[in-house]
């Protein structure tokens, strides 16, 4: 048997990022007052989750960059929502320039899997534009941790 | 193995940890006796890729002679598992559940499994799983190496996904425990299929060194067993920083909690919405455990989720993470190799996903944990159903038939939120549902001695597959 070439994928060495945050309380401290007092605030308004609301995300493809299983449950999700609304047909999500651009250019698919993909971006692009018209306070940093790192053997 | 001892194999880890003590059953007698068990089911399951039959009977004879010298490594000590083909063990294949890694050979074993070897454990076998851990995407059950697990509870259904095999081989006791992973609900959906009890643990709770990694800040170690008890015992010997793994947490596990203590606990009910069609049994079984914990003494209340796209900036996270992960896959062609027909869509799609998307992400979940933790400052746990749906016929395509958002997956994956599934009854199609208790970061004890709490007063948990009374 082959010895395992693909040590890149696998944990090791040093890398580090998101952390989950405990309570408050027992919490160590991130971020800061401005923030912390923004959030509560999201929930002291009472802006509850809308769990009516369907997220057009099917969850079973979980795990991955899981679009080839997300798209279909998602469209119907989206016209089910629309469906509730009004007898109207709803509209066809639209897909932006950047996805047909992608659709069109992505070399060494076949007209089969263009086409599929045709149908499943417009619920990623949906993902995409919840997340980019979210609001959040400026001074909301990302999960991400980045550390200048000594060289070995060197003194503190 | 004689039909006396065969009511072992049944056992939880507990219970064996008792007997064995006892000189009733020996941990060679366990091997024999789960090798026998997966020689007969196995063929109609495909629970596991490699069963690491002489390994395991090194491991036992080793556990009884240090057993017998007086030295007790704990309640693992002698107990065999299985573990997801996504974790290194040197000198044996780990093939990632896919076809371009299927002869992969590790040189070290993964952090996990070194830590569960010191406990004493007994490595019985590599456990199938999805592709990648499902990182390509998926629409079929048979996106796998080996092919569609089954699940013990019908073989005509699946065991969803991506840790099939860790769930179908504890469920069908052919093992008492498995590690399995989850970046969004690789554990817990196995653990509701198949009528087990699965912990996905705090982000950082467990190592992943020596582990595929699918999404750096969302994939997470866990323990898949028949029991709250025996996650519990599993997860004490998991957990803990190490030193491979910068993403883990110095944050102590702390001490058991006691079902006195889950009867004082606060849980948020969540009532997701109900999709269409779904099975009012799965939501009377729901209603029926909320009872179970009142009357135990838990306090319950319903509870919103503060307003956040929790799925969503998941899902990019998740796109984009698991892109950069198999680039080199993509660029050689050989996502062409999977199972699935879909799989090579994936890359395509990542590159819809900007890096300012995905800083985002990382924002809005940044004040997602926050409000999250506020909300923990109130309640001990939330609790909500794993998922509206029993198992999935074996061929269905996944899209047609999973079509409910996850808001409780969604947000607990998000923000590394641990969550346990619990089996809380069944379907009108007689197939297993389950619950999850979902506490703050590092609060795995919490949701522990709910679970322990629900059990007590329950026996959903040991409910055996028609399998094994059938075949028997």
């Amino acid at each position: 048997m082959a010895r395992d070439s693909s040590v890149s994928r696998l944990y090791h060495g040093p890398g580090g990022a998101f952390n989950a945050a405990r309570e408050p309380g027992a919490a160590r401290p991130c971020g800061s007052v401005l923030s912390e007092i923004k959030e509560v605030r999201v929930i002291d308004e009472g802006k509850g989750k809308d769990l009516s609301r369907r997220t057009a995300l099917r969850w079973m493809a979980v795990a991955g960059p899981a679009v080839a299983a997300l798209g279909g449950a998602a469209l119907r999700a989206e016209e089910a929502k629309g469906d509730a609304k009004s007898e109207a047909k709803p509209e066809e999500p639209k897909l932006s320039e950047e996805a047909r651009f992608t659709i069109r250019n992505e070399p060494g698919l076949s007209d089969a899997e263009r086409a599929k993909l045709e149908k499943q971006l417009p619920a990623f692009e949906g993902a995409l534009r919840k997340v980019r018209d979210f609001t959040l306070a400026d001074d909301v940093e990302p999960a991400l941790h980045f550390s200048a790192l000594r060289a070995p053997g060197e003194r503190r | 193995m004689s039909a006396v001892a065969d009511r072992f194999l049944d056992m939880t880890v507990t219970d064996l940890g008792v007997k064995i003590r006892a000189r009733e059953v020996t941990p060679t007698q366990l091997v024999e006796g789960f090798l026998s068990r997966i020689d007969r089911f196995d063929p109609d399951l495909h629970a596991f890729v490699t069963v690491t039959k002489d390994l395991a009977f090194q491991q036992a004879r080793d556990a009884e002679r240090e057993l017998a010298a007086g030295r007790d490594r704990g309640p693992l000590h002698g107990i065999p598992f299985g573990a997801k083909d996504l974790l290194s063990t040197a000198g044996i294949r780990t093939t990632w559940g896919a076809k371009p890694y299927a002869d992969q050979v590790p040189d070290r074993d993964a952090t996990v499994i070194r830590k569960l070897r010191e406990s004493g454990a007994v490595l019985l076998g590599k456990c199938a799983m999805i592709e990648l851990a499902g990182g390509m995407g998926y629409d079929i059950a048979g996106a796998s190496l080996t092919g569609a697990a089954r699940n013990p509870w019908d073989t005509g259904r699946w065991t969803c996904g991506s840790s099939s095999g860790s769930g179908a081989a504890v469920a069908a006791r052919l093992l008492p425990f498995a590690v399995g992973s989850e970046t969004w609900g690789s554990i817990v959906c196995p653990s509701s299929f198949c009528g087990i009890t699965g912990l996905r643990p705090t982000y950082g709770r467990v190592s992943r060194h020596g582990a595929m990694a699918l999404a750096w800040t969302m994939d997470k170690l866990g323990p898949m067993a028949r029991s709250a008890a025996d996650c519990e015992i599993a997860i004490e010997a998991m957990a803990g920083q190490d030193p491979e793994d910068p993403t883990s947490a110095d944050e102590p596990l702390g001490p058991a909690i006691g079902i006195d203590g889950a009867k004082r606990m606060k849980v948020g009910v969540l009532r997701a919405e109900t999709p269409k069609n779904v099975d009012a049994a799965v939501i009377k079984a729901f209603d029926q455990a909320l009872d179970d914990l009142r009357r135990a003494g838990v306090g319950l209340e319903e509870i919103k989720l503060p307003d956040f796209p929790f799925e969503e900036a998941a899902w990019v996270i998740v796109t984009a993470e698991g892109a950069a992960s198999f680039e080199s896959l993509f660029d050689s062609g050989r996502v062409r190799m999977l199972a699935d027909p879909g799989a090579g869509l994936a890359q395509p799609t990542s590159k819809l996903v900007l890096a300012t998307d995905y800083l985002k992400a990382m924002r809005i979940r940044t004040a997602a944990q926050r409000a999250m933790a506020s909300l923990y400052a109130k309640w001990d746990a939330v609790v909500g159903l794993a998922t509206h749906y029993t198992a999935s016929p074996v061929d269905a395509k996944l899209s047609d038939y999973f079509s409910e958002s996850d808001p409780l997956g969604g947000t607990g994956n998000l923000c590394g939120l641990p969550g346990l599934a619990v089996p809380c009854g069944h379907g009108s199609d007689g197939l297993p549902v389950a619950m999850v208790f979902m506490p703050g970061a590092f609060e795995e004890r919490k949701a522990l001695a709910l679970g322990k709490l629900y059990q007590s007063v329950t026996d959903w948990h040991t409910k055996r597959p028609p399998l094994l009374t059938r075949t028997a």
